[in-house]
């Protein structure tokens, strides 16, 4: 997804890139980012939280319109569970290619903060 | 190809790893499969400006979370080389009927709601409310697994920009699931 924002880019388009995975941009060379960082499956927020998901489109559709170059900004509004909780429960049982991937770094920003 | 982000010599990395990582791709074995993945990155930032106030903008959604709609062809989320494909999403919302395959992330919220990844509905309310200029015709799905992301971005990446430029699209929200 990070990638497929330089093709458009390229034909003349704006993007905006609403991720879990922000750091991930900054490999890609991004043009803009919200990162969101909510379970994998709910980067607009929780299913039928029409208010919640429209808020994160709205920040998303700001930055289409306003951001500088590369800019990542982040969602400071925090997901309505006990995030450990989230945590737990947000991935499928295997994790995916990219999560093992990171898992294994030794700056592995997906480490419990 | 115009606008194809994949450098041509990823493609002698990427031969050495698939030798490497088959069997451990066939066994799902993701962990040892990817530890030496050949992940591209890019040290620029490449930036167009949108070209009109967002008021005036059409916006389209593009969601790598692996949706398909009607009876549209699932997406194929059983091969461990991914599915290249995409879908194209002609409608405002709400939709009636909707899968979502994809096997490396829970898709069980978006199952019950697909605005979590694909947020159509609320698209549709912001253009309502003036908001956004208008919502795009056409909006794109695929699924977001492409360890050989080369046919994605020499068949279905040109398709669908072309499909963009064609509904005159002034700015794009990407989401993956």
């Amino acid at each position: 997804m990070p990638v497929l924002a330089r093709t458009i880019e390229a034909a003349g388009i704006a993007t905006v890139v609403v991720t879990m995975m922000p750091y991930w941009s900054s490999l890609y060379g991004v043009p803009r980012t919200l990162g969101v960082e909510f379970p994998f499956g709910q980067p607009f927020g929780m299913p039928k939280d029409d208010a919640g998901q429209r808020a994160v489109l709205r920040a998303a559709l700001d930055l289409l319109e306003n951001a500088a170059p590369g800019i990542i900004v982040a969602w400071d509004r925090p997901w309505p569970q006990p995030i450990e909780e989230a945590r737990r429960t947000w991935h499928p049982p295997d994790p995916s290619p990219l999560i093992a991937y990171w898992l294994q770094q030794p700056d592995n920003p997906l480490r419990p903060r | 190809m115009n606008g194809n982000p994949v450098p041509q010599q990823w493609g002698t990395s990427y031969e050495a790893w698939i030798e490497r990582s088959q069997d451990a791709l066939r066994a799902r074995d993701w962990s040892t499969a990817f530890k030496e993945y050949p992940w591209l990155n890019f040290s620029d930032s490449p930036l167009t400006p949108l070209r009109h106030s967002l008021a005036d903008s059409r916006i389209a959604l593009i969601s790598s979370g692996g949706i398909s709609v009607g009876d549209q062809n699932p997406f194929d989320a059983e091969d461990p080389l991914g599915d290249h494909s995409f879908r194209v999403v002609a409608a405002e919302g709400p939709l009636r009927s909707w899968r979502v395959d994809h096997a490396h992330y829970d898709v069980g919220p978006p199952r019950v709601d697909y605005n979590t990844v694909f947020p159509l509905d609320a698209l549709s309310a912001l253009a309502a409310q003036g908001v956004i200029g208008a919502i795009a015709p056409e909006h794109y799905t695929f699924m977001g697994y492409q360890p050989d992301p080369r046919p994605f971005y020499e068949i279905s990446a040109p398709s669908i920009a072309d499909g963009l430029s064609k509904h005159q699209v002034d700015g794009v929200l990407l989401v993956p699931g």
